[in-house]
């Protein structure tokens, strides 16, 4: 079967990108990182497919799969902590910075 | 079969951006993440697939779920018609796999690769053994950050001087004068 996933990672990447740059809230913002890596994921995946290498992708997909886990548990520490101090998930309320 | 499925997926992926509901848009993620591990079933790739499946749609999603649980105040109430909007989606592709299952059935055959497994594991631990142990230090910083940002503030210590100055009218305060 002759398939060509690449519009779908540049669509999925390109939602990841616009729900960084025009939402506002913290939670929103974790959302499109998270569009953004798993764009990446299924670029990678795809690669292996088209190489005809899928076990050397697997590998490194499981390896960005879970730097991705981690990136969010520390990005929802610190949008509790955010919160803890200010009441807000407002991202214009991060500009006050308190030295 | 995997078009339908992508779609799926795109859709669900605009609905976590569109929703107003904080709930809703994470769960909305973790059928993002359901739907792409089924793609990389139908990609042939099932490790990365099952590894998706269970730390994208489950831990990364209950995390979410668990943090907006914590910040959510009582006086924001989930919007009715984001609720609204997503039982129409929800009903929307149902009547379109169910459609897609009537005309084309035989779209639906699994295609699980064989073997794979085993592959995957020589690759990881010969080729790519290198990449296991800063994965492991860098899982290890993000536990260590996490309890550095989550830990409680410590109360402010009290100069000495304020506290000398306070001695005489604590044993003042006591009966009699005496410290007990």
């Amino acid at each position: 079967m002759n398939i060509n996933l690449l519009p779908f990672v540049f669509v999925l990447f390109g939602l990841g990108l616009f729900c960084l740059l025009t939402r506002r809230s913290l939670v929103k913002l974790l959302i499109g990182l998270e569009l953004l890596g798993k764009a990446t994921t299924l670029a990678i995946i795809w690669a292996g497919v088209v190489r005809g290498t899928p076990a050397t992708t697997q590998s490194i997909a499981l390896l960005v799969i879970s730097i991705e886990a981690v990136v969010v548990a520390v990005y929802l520490a610190l949008v509790y902590a955010f919160h803890r101090h200010n009441q807000s998930l407002d991202t214009d309320d991060m500009r006050r910075l308190k030295g | 079969m995997i078009y339908f499925t992508l779609s799926l997926l795109l859709i669900f992926a605009l609905l976590a951006i569109f929703l107003k509901d904080n709930l809703l848009s994470i769960l909305s993620l973790a059928a993002v993440s359901a739907l792409l591990a089924i793609v990389f079933f139908q990609l042939q790739a099932p490790v990365a697939g099952v590894f998706e499946l269970s730390v994208g749609a489950g831990l990364i999603t209950v995390l979410a779920v668990l943090t907006i649980s914590f910040i959510q105040t009582k006086h924001e109430k989930a919007h009715s018609g984001a609720l609204l909007w997503a039982l129409v989606g929800l009903a929307a592709v149902s009547i379109l796999f169910f459609l897609f299952q009537l005309f084309s059935p035989g779209a639906f055959s699994p295609t699980l690769a064989e073997g794979g497994w085993n592959d995957v594991g020589l690759v990881l631990w010969n080729a790519r053994a290198f990449d296991l142990f800063p994965q492991v230090l860098i899982v290890l910083a993000a536990i260590l950050g996490i309890l550095a940002l989550l830990r409680k503030k410590e109360s402010v210590p009290v100069p000495m001087e304020v506290e000398a100055a306070e001695e005489p009218r604590r044993g003042a305060a006591v009966p009699g004068g005496e410290e007990p």
